[in-house]
């Protein structure tokens, strides 16, 4: 993962914040809404060698997640990392290939970080009136979830495709001088 | 290969995963059970959240002030529509607003005017207006219906003075002859100094405008003067406010001054008039006239 990708990355996750929040209050049925950031976590886990670089990207991911929504600073950031941990260890169990795969693991990812944030309000809040109602969000944002990242990996393949043709480029560069 | 090297990848993921439950830890824990350690945390993290909250919200904002404007067209086409409504509402109000305050002053104004005219005093609307070229009002025409007791000559007044008096009356309806129209002739007096003429209307058409004659050259009038009636003649009852002195001039001959006087009121806007019903005069006539 080169610099321009992780900015990009970066970049790519805050505009997926930025259209999270602006269309959510448009979406018909709120509970719909998905939690695009976090498939970007859920890609990086799955295609990003380093896993050193991929959870610090992740934690800057979550913090910008919590800085939108309002959250208590760390909640997303726990989780982004966490979920990006997950899907790494699926990576090296599982052979991924298909959008109906991606489909599948984001529902499982996005439930499980779901059940993460439940049980951490658990731990702090110990509200379980409004956790049982989080709880019946967690399974329709998982699916909403589960319903964009198709579009989102192809967003972050391309994101790849063009730091790679920069890269190649500048060495040309380097190269012929 | 070094420790450090060897063992990177392990010691990040520990640090990101430990670091954001530290933070959350101190951010959701009770104030008065704060530690050291939770206070440095929340000392550390405060700038920075303030920081990215504040750059999202920014963000956020320019989002969907000047760029995220889907509804914007559908919206300013509601708010179009609600605008031109509104002020076809506004300017009804208005009017009606102008109707009852015109109303108020005309109640108040029968309610103050002296004792015995009071019951005899007919409210009339404006149903007609004669037009000069010059598009000044020269004769007013009322809707009298169920009016009895209508004779040429009744004075007819508003809440600001002198309008004129009946001419002419028929089925229902009554003309009245402005006071500044030149046939017009109402006794009046100045009310700074008492001195008395005759109001006479100039019959300009292009202005507003009546004469006082008879006003002796020795009788000191000046611009703003006010006019009333004076009651001389019994067919214009005392005290209704004729008009206001624009001009005097006193010839080096002749025993009286030309006085200009603006009348009292504008008759183009007149709406209601009231009919003084009673005025001896009028009815003295009238009575001689039926005999």
């Amino acid at each position: 993962m080169t610099i321009m990708q992780i900015a990009g990355t970066i970049a790519f996750s805050f505009l997926l914040l930025v259209l999270q929040s602006t269309f959510a209050h448009l979406v018909p049925w709120d509970m719909f809404v998905p939690n695009a950031a976090l498939t970007v976590v859920l890609y990086m886990g799955l295609h990003d060698h380093d896993v050193g670089r991929g959870a610090l990207v992740s934690f800057g991911i979550g913090y910008l997640m919590d800085a939108f929504a309002g959250s208590p600073i760390g909640l997303f950031t726990f989780v982004s990392v966490a979920v990006f941990l997950i899907s790494k260890v699926a990576a090296w169990r599982l052979f991924l290939q298909g959008w109906i795969f991606e489909i599948i693991l984001a529902f499982l990812l996005a439930l499980a970080a779901g059940c993460v944030v439940l049980a951490i309000r658990a731990l702090f809040d110990q509200d379980f009136g409004s956790l049982l109602s989080h709880a019946k969000i967690v399974v329709w944002r998982a699916t909403a979830t589960a319903l964009v990242a198709p579009f989102v990996f192809r967003g972050m393949k391309w994101i790849e495709q063009v730091s790679a043709r920069t890269k190649r480029s500048s060495g040309r560069k380097v190269l012929r001088g | 290969m070094s420790f450090l090297a060897r063992y990177r990848n392990v010691f990040i993921c520990i640090v990101t995963l430990v670091t954001p439950f530290l933070f959350l830890k101190s951010n959701l824990a009770d104030p008065a059970k704060l530690t050291a350690f939770d206070r440095i945390l929340l000392t550390i993290s405060t700038p920075v959240q303030w920081v990215t909250t504040a750059t999202a919200e920014t963000v956020g904002q320019i989002w969907s002030k000047y760029i995220f404007l889907v509804n914007t067209n559908e919206e300013n086409e509601r708010l179009r529509f609600d605008n031109a409504r509104l002020k076809a509402e506004n300017a009804v109000f208005l009017k009606t607003e102008q109707e009852v305050r015109r109303l108020r002053r005309m109640l108040m104004f029968k309610e103050t005017f002296t004792g015995e005219l009071r019951a005899s005093r007919v409210v009339a609307r404006v149903v007609g207006r004669g037009v000069s070229e010059q598009f000044r009002v020269d004769r007013i025409s009322l809707d009298m219906s169920g009016t009895d007791g209508l004779v040429k000559g009744l004075p007819v007044v508003t809440f600001e003075g002198l309008v004129g008096q009946i001419s002419r009356f028929e089925g229902g309806y009554a003309d009245v002859m402005l006071s500044a129209d030149r046939k017009s002739y109402v006794p009046v007096f100045v009310q700074r100094n008492g001195a008395q003429g005759i109001l006479r209307g100039t019959g300009e058409l292009d202005r507003y405008t009546c004469e006082v004659e008879y006003l002796l050259r020795s009788d000191e009038v000046r611009e703003g003067d006010q006019l009333f009636t004076s009651g001389i003649g019994g067919k214009f009852p005392e005290g209704i406010l004729a008009g206001t002195i624009t001009s005097v001039r006193r010839e080096n001959t002749g025993l009286f001054q030309r006085v200009v006087v603006e009348p009292a009121v504008n008759f183009s806007r007149l709406r209601e008039v009231f009919v003084i019903m009673d005025s001896a005069e009028v009815m003295s006539t009238v009575g001689d006239r039926d005999e």
